[in-house]
């Protein structure tokens, strides 16, 4: 579409319609896309702390340093980890509610409004409720668990230099599966009955009838879901950071990097960059293959 | 699905449900019954507090003094270091040190207003600016619009952990850090922007639903495009732009990552997150205090997610709300 | 008439206060802590017509800040901060090393163990001891001398106390020891590691995280670790845990005295039964195994080679560090913000507080002296090590120790990686 090829009301339209949206797209263009591109252009630099000082083109140093850097793939692997648990744990919780929850029963409303409270209350006040309860022998979930033989009551899940990014997924995945029962059964609600029927009509069994009815319908649904959470929990920082400072993911380690101690913003963005174009191949990848755009 | 189920299976049935209302609400217990009881008490066995007190909320709300503020003697001492001066000067002092003090209340209520403010004046401006994007991608045409829109939503694939460092370049470059107010001037036009694709979307969704008729009457009437947005547009999807107000709002009150990067040193204008995250790291034997901390700062969102939850739930599953 | 004169009065105030100001950088950036800095300088202002401007700048930040602050030409003219930040900035020139000698000289009682961690090693200062804590191990003295234990101050009795009051099954443990990668594992290391006369850095700079005694404080703080309250411990399980009476010893700063305070009250008051925990309190203020140390912190004030009003910054010092204003201002933290002054220490004034007046007056006045022991890796014979600075932002020790208890390592495996690490760090 031109502009030159319209008629005169249908400029001025598109005139009018050019200039709403240009606080939107100045400020995606300023503070997203361009961020993008500076960020890959920091990466090949040692990034100075101070204004004056000019920054030091390194070439690509920082990614030579990061990749022969033992500690960057251990963190690599856990943020890996921490995705594929918390997509495939959120999915499976989110699932098996939304199909519970599918039937009428009395005290249905109240349940549902409860299941929204971990993903609705704000992030830094339900972390300390949890670190409370996961606290070394004084914790009363530590203090269950280990009653029950399943734990040992000094261990401490939330400061584990090795392995806290466990604790860090069950949280993940209990904070967010909401989301994913939302999306879910408002899909489950959409599916005719008489699909069902039909399936009853041929004789099929309960896990017969989820296979062949429910599961085709909500293949889509699952495969946004997951793409979407795959994303963001990739990405995840503050829900990680917050709840252990020990988890070790990426994004952590990239916070480190830039914003504490003596400060590498270069090696940060460059490993930011790492992240990002992973992500994007995954995605495309995933895009292709999965939804099968 | 309107068979009858046997006695095993109801049985079944509530006992799953029993679980999953434990496991969402299990912090949430602890949490509530924490904070009613005083910081000795906080690791007492059992759920319900042995010695109840509203202590720790009077403390955070400035109603009491803490044990710790009662010895510090502080006001008495102040007075015999002012009492050498003649008076004129004495006055004088105390004339600014309060009007000082009035100023830098207690931090708990500092960190609320200051959180209060931010994310409500962002989601305000990131809610105007998406009311006009939002309407021009649902109704006009112009050239660019399907690359705008495709960009808007690549957005999805930039989460802050990639945007942080350069970020922080561009506004040190451009003279935006150094001080709590640049700080949190650079936290709100951040805030706008990460709130805005989320807003666009569900808006221009809405939006679509709003029968184009209604419009053009009143254009043939000579109400230009603006008066439409303002007369029309608006008045007609207000249940929707209050949901969108409130994911906006929601982002920027639970926002850490550029909080901790652009305000963290400047205590007078932390927000909630920075704020209770750096008491949590700096007190000490505190966790009543922090358990009456947290419910306090999530009473007034969860209160008006129930509120509105119908809206809400219906925005968030439409919208896959970005997080 | 009089309006007239205060109008005079206050309007060449304002002034003045336009043509002399100064910036004044701290680290105590505490709500409550702020709130009485700035009356101090609301004071100062009116009394002299210097303005101060109170910058709250973090501990942590404060290196970061100072190069940009350096370009932008907005350094301050007083700093102050902790001993490590001051050393490093007056190595590299920042401070006026004479100035603060001549306050020093000029206040004429400041301890000298105190002012012997600041100095130059040319008779000057790269800053002037404001307050100070020292960190030892606060023990419960009413178990110990009822057992007929010896005062944990030597490693063996130290071992020997953990030792006897580890009983994990009824929730009491020997000690609390740091377990997290962070200052405080660094701070406790320090002082057990000097004890054995051990260093990781010599004044040629070598690292020796790998020397024989340095392997024996590895395996000391192991086995110290088989008698410790599980999980990886940090400081606010220190306090819990003496507060709480779950651990025989804890390490900790004289911070700890208002908390005991604090517990002791909220209990009377909410227990109707007094603990006397003040009463039963022991403080082990050195340790001993090869040779005595102590460790401590000196909060540390200078004035800005770079400062253009020198003496409203040598003004404003003096005037924070004399008589009612100086005690105005350390009894922001009682316990924690010791006077460096002897004249000050042993003041009714200082003492009349009402958590310092819980104690005995030696044990206040017996914290500065430890001062004269206080010793730090960063600082040898009276050179700065600034690669060890380095080593401390990167809290290898204390990710050493933290790994020490996560992996199982032995005290070799751990001295190996701490080698390792280091010179990993320092880029070798």
């Amino acid at each position: 579409m031109r502009l030159s090829q319209l008629s005169s009301l249908q400029r001025k339209e598109a005139v009018f319609g050019m200039k709403l949206v240009t606080p939107t797209i100045l400020l995606i263009a300023l503070l997203i896309l361009y961020p993008v591109i500076y960020n890959i252009y920091l990466s090949f630099f040692d990034v100075s702390i101070s204004t004056t000082d000019k920054n030091v083109f390194v070439g690509i140093q920082n990614y030579i340093n990061i990749l022969t850097d033992h500690t960057f793939w251990v963190s690599f692997w856990k943020t890996i980890g921490f995705t594929v648990i918390t997509v495939i744990g959120s999915i499976l919780v989110g699932l098996g509610v939304a199909l519970l929850l599918n039937k009428e029963f009395p005290g249905r409303g109240l349940v549902r409004a409860l299941l929204l409270l971990p993903y609705v209350t704000p992030l830094i006040a339900i972390v300390f409720a949890w670190k409370y309860v996961f606290l070394p022998l004084d914790g009363p979930l530590v203090q269950l668990l280990s009653s029950m033989n399943i734990m040992n009551p000094g261990t401490d899940v939330i400061n584990d230099p090795n392995n806290s990014f466990l604790v860090v997924s069950f949280f993940n995945i209990w904070r967010n599966f909401p989301f994913i029962y939302l999306m879910i059964i408002s899909r489950l609600q959409s599916i005719p009955v008489n699909y069902y029927e039909a399936a009853e009509m041929d004789g099929a069994s309960a896990w017969q009838k989820f296979k062949v009815v429910t599961l085709p319908e909500l293949y889509f649904v699952i495969g946004s879901v997951a793409l979407l959470r795959g994303i963001w929990n990739f990405y995840k920082f503050d829900e990680v950071y917050l709840m252990s400072k020990f988890a070790g993911t990426l994004p952590v380690y990239i916070y480190e990097k830039a914003f504490s101690g003596l400060p590498e913003q270069g090696v940060a963005a460059a490993i930011a960059t790492i992240l990002f174009i992973f992500m994007f191949g995954l995605i495309a990848f995933y895009v292709k293959k999965v939804l099968k755009w | 699905m309107v068979k009858r189920q046997s006695p095993i299976q109801k049985v079944i049935f509530w006992l799953l449900i029993v679980i999953i209302v434990l496991f969402v609400t299990y912090p949430f217990l602890y949490m509530l019954s924490v904070s009613f009881r005083h910081d000795t008490d906080a690791f007492q066995p059992g759920l319900i507090p042995k010695r109840p007190t509203f202590d720790t909320y009077l403390q955070l709300l400035g109603f009491k003094q803490s044990i710790r503020e009662e010895l510090s003697n502080e006001q008495q001492h102040l007075m015999d270091l002012i009492k050498t001066f003649p008076e004129e000067q004495q006055k004088v002092m105390m004339e600014r040190i309060e009007s000082q003090r009035k100023s830098e209340s207690f931090p708990f209520l500092r960190f609320f207003k200051n959180s209060l403010i931010l994310a409500g004046l962002s989601a305000f401006v990131s809610l105007v600016i998406s009311i006009f994007g939002a309407y021009a991608f649902s109704r006009l045409r112009f050239p660019g619009k399907g690359t705008v829109q495709r960009s808007v939503l690549l957005v999805y694939l930039f989460g802050g952990t990639i945007l942080a460092v350069p970020l922080y370049q561009i506004f040190v470059n451009i003279g935006l850090t150094g001080s709590g107010f640049k700080g949190t001037l650079s936290l709100f036009v951040i805030y706008i922007v990460q709130t805005l694709p989320v807003s666009l979307y569900m808006l221009g969704n809405y939006f679509r639903t709003i029968p184009e008729t209604i419009e053009e009457a009143a254009i043939i009437d000579g109400s230009s495009r603006l008066g439409v947005i303002w007369r029309i547009i608006i008045p007609l999807s207000l249940p929707a732009i209050v949901t969108v107000y409130i994911y906006a709002f929601m982002i920027a009150w639970n926002e850490y990552l550029f909080a901790s990067i652009f305000i963290r040193s400047y205590p007078q204008f932390h927000t909630l997150p920075i704020g209770l995250n750096e008491i949590f790291y700096s007190e000490h034997a505190i966790w009543a205090k922090m358990m009456a901390a947290s419910v306090l700062t999530a009473v007034p969102v969860v209160t008006l997610f129930m509120l509105m939850q119908k809206h809400l739930t219906g925005g968030l599953t439409a919208g896959g709300v970005k997080e | 008439m009089k309006k007239l004169f205060v109008l005079a009065v206050v309007l060449l105030i304002g002034v003045f206060a336009f043509a002399n100001s100064i910036t004044f950088w701290t680290t105590q950036v505490e709500s409550d802590r702020q709130q009485r800095i700035k009356a101090l300088a609301q004071i100062f202002e009116v009394q002299t017509g210097i303005q101060v401007e109170v910058v709250p700048v973090e501990e942590n930040e404060l290196l970061r800040k100072i190069p940009i602050a350096q370009n932008a030409g907005t350094l301050p003219d007083v700093m102050e901060g902790g001993i490590s930040p001051m050393l490093l900035l007056g190595n590299q020139g920042f401070m006026d090393v004479n100035l603060n000698h001549d306050i020093i000289e000029g206040l004429g009682d400041v301890y000298a163990g105190a002012k012997r961690l600041l100095s130059d090693g040319n008779g000057n200062y790269y800053a002037i001891p404001f307050s100070a804590w020292v960190q030892g191990i606060w023990y419960r003295k009413n178990w110990v001398e009822e057992n007929n234990l010896g005062e944990p101050i030597t490693w063996y009795n130290i071992l020997e106390v953990a030792k006897h009051f580890h009983d994990p099954d009824n929730g009491v443990y020997g000690v609390v020891l740091p377990k997290m990668a962070d200052a405080y594992a660094e701070q406790v290391f320090t002082e057990i590691a000097l004890a054995n006369g051990a260093r990781p850095m010599d004044l040629e700079g070598n690292v020796l995280f790998d020397s024989p005694k340095m392997i024996e404080v590895f395996r000391f703080y192991k086995q110290l670790g088989d008698y410790s309250k599980p999980g990886f411990t940090t400081v606010l399980d220190a306090l819990k845990g003496y507060l709480g009476a779950e651990a025989a010893m804890v390490f900790y700063s004289t911070y700890i005295m208002d908390d005991i305070v604090v517990e002791e009250i909220q209990k009377s008051r909410i227990e109707a039964f007094d603990p006397e925990l003040v009463k039963h309190t022991g403080f082990a203020n050195k340790m001993m195994n090869t040779r005595s140390t102590s460790f401590g912190e000196i909060v540390a004030v200078s004035v800005l080679d770079t400062s253009d009003n020198k003496d409203a910054a040598k003004a404003f010092i003096e005037f924070l560090m004399t008589g009612s204003n100086y005690v105005y201002y350390l009894h922001m933290a009682p316990g924690g913000m010791n006077p460096t002054r002897s004249s000050i220490a042993g003041s009714d004034e200082f003492l009349d507080n009402p958590i310092l007046s819980k104690y005995d007056k030696e044990q206040i006045t017996g914290i500065g002296a430890a001062l004269d022991q206080v010793e730090r890796f960063e600082f040898l014979d009276g050179q700065v090590l600034g690669d060890m600075s380095k080593l401390s932002a990167n809290f290898v020790i204390g990710k050493a120790i933290n790994y020490m208890f996560a992996n199982d390592w032995t005290a070799e495996e751990t001295a190996q990686w701490a080698q390792k690490e280091a010179l990993r760090v320092l880029g070798r």
